[in-house]
């Protein structure tokens, strides 16, 4: 008797393995034509639509200021990149800059890009593995004179080789840029001023996260 | 025994004193969560309607000039007491953990903006209601290199609730000396940009005075929720 009950216990548990194995590759060789697919309709997408026109306005945080970004059509591997400014009293957008760049190293708008007094904002692209930041005047003019654009993540790494920025997050002050950095070897470092009017880094004692 | 009596009667005062003096702050500690003012200067001062424009700001050690507020223009502003429906389901609810509002009437979402709360002092967790609304105020605090003033603070929104009094001056207002939001930055108010500031100040109860407006006996503001942990 107990020899049967362990002939069906054995059977039971086979089926089961035979069962679940079955399953498993099923399962397995459905993902890989599922995966398959989605690498074919990405390729296509890319060679057939490489990139459109598009414009984006983004709002300053007391509604007077709007910096309208314009992306053209992809011309041999660079994408031209215009900004603009217009405000509640002069409504004509005044072109504050452009740059082509790769697709991969486009410029990007961070969420908090005006400064509390809209006379500057501050824009962020990716360079040869880094986030670049460049800082620039929304009435089109130079930073100081001779220097139109300040990019301070290149300031900031020769200066402090020993911190790494991960994060820029908005302006803390008219003329104070949020920064927040890591050691090299990728400890919780300090955050920082980026001083605009002296183009110094302020080392600050508590972070902002 | 009569003298052993009287020789322990000090000790006897001093140990009561004590663990009345320990029951007390038990209490105080439990029944109100927040003592601190959040604007440590302007609080004791006045938490009333004021413009200053000819005033500088100072704030991060930077000297700086607010936005001008035309007093012309805010008579003709927003709604006046008497347009807003008798009854309301508004409720705005903060989330310190994502730094965001989110405003409701009913279950329909009426707005929704990044904040900054409190990073100095926190910003209070519970559940509150709007009991002042002021076009402007004057707010300043801090010592050292924490000193802060700041005139002409826009669309403020006092909140208190039955462990937070009112002359906390905990307030939702617009904020036009930093643009970090997102992130804590504030003395334990609640700092917006100033154009959903003032999108939420029209919408919210109290309803409108041109200048000031204090809710009336049986008169209830809008209900804010805060919760979350600020990052």
């Amino acid at each position: 008797m107990e020899k049967h009950h362990n002939k069906y216990y054995l059977i039971l548990t086979l089926s089961g393995i035979f069962l679940t194995t079955g399953l498993v590759l099923m399962a397995a060789s459905g993902l890989k034509k599922d995966v398959s697919v989605t690498t074919d309709l990405a390729y296509d997408a890319k060679t057939e639509i490489p990139f459109k026109e598009e414009e984006a306005d983004i709002i300053s945080p007391d509604g007077k200021y709007t910096l309208t970004v314009k992306k053209g059509m992809e011309l041999n591997g660079l994408v031209p990149q215009s900004f603009y400014i217009s405000s509640e009293k002069d409504s004509s957008p005044i072109k504050i800059f452009e740059k082509n760049s790769k697709p991969e190293n486009m410029i990007s708008v961070p969420e908090n890009t005006f400064s509390p007094d809209n006379k500057y904002i501050f824009l962020k692209y990716d360079e040869q593995g880094k986030s670049r930041y460049l800082v620039l005047r929304t009435n089109g003019e130079e930073i100081r004179n001779g220097v139109p654009t300040v990019e301070f993540e290149g300031l900031f790494s020769e200066k402090y080789p020993e911190f790494v920025i991960t994060d820029v997050t908005g302006w803390g002050s008219y003329s104070l840029i949020v920064i927040n950095t890591d050691t090299i070897d990728g400890k919780t470092g300090p955050s920082w001023w980026f001083d605009l009017s002296s183009l110094t880094f302020i080392r600050l004692s508590s972070r902002f996260n | 025994m009569a003298k052993y009596r009287k020789n322990n009667f000090p000790y006897l005062i001093t140990v009561l004193s004590v663990v009345l003096i320990s029951l007390g702050i038990f209490i105080s500690k439990r029944n109100v969560s927040y003592s601190k003012c959040a604007n440590t200067l302007s609080c004791e001062e006045s938490l009333n309607f004021s413009i200053n424009n000819d005033e500088t700001a100072v704030f991060n050690g930077e000297i700086i000039k607010p936005p001008e507020i035309d007093l012309a223009q805010i008579i003709d502003e927003p709604k006046v007491l008497g347009e807003e429906t008798a009854v309301s389901d508004k409720r705005i609810e903060v989330d310190l953990t994502t730094q965001t509002l989110k405003a409701y009437e009913g279950e329909k979402l009426y707005m929704e903006s990044k904040i900054s709360s409190g990073k100095m002092f926190p910003t209070p967790n519970g559940e509150f209601t709007i009991w002042r609304k002021i076009r402007a105020t004057k707010m300043s605090g801090g010592t050292g290199n924490g000193y802060y003033y700041l005139p002409n603070v826009p669309y403020v929104m006092f909140f208190s609730g039955s462990k937070l009094s009112a002359g906390l001056g905990f307030s939702l207002h617009g904020t036009y000396w930093h643009d970090n939001f997102g992130h804590p930055m504030s003395h334990g108010c609640v700092n917006m940009k100033t154009r959903d500031a003032k999108k939420l100040f029209e919408w919210v109860d109290p309803p409108m005075t041109p200048e000031q407006k204090q809710s009336e006996p049986g008169e209830t503001g809008t209900k804010i929720i805060i919760y979350g942990k600020a990052p």
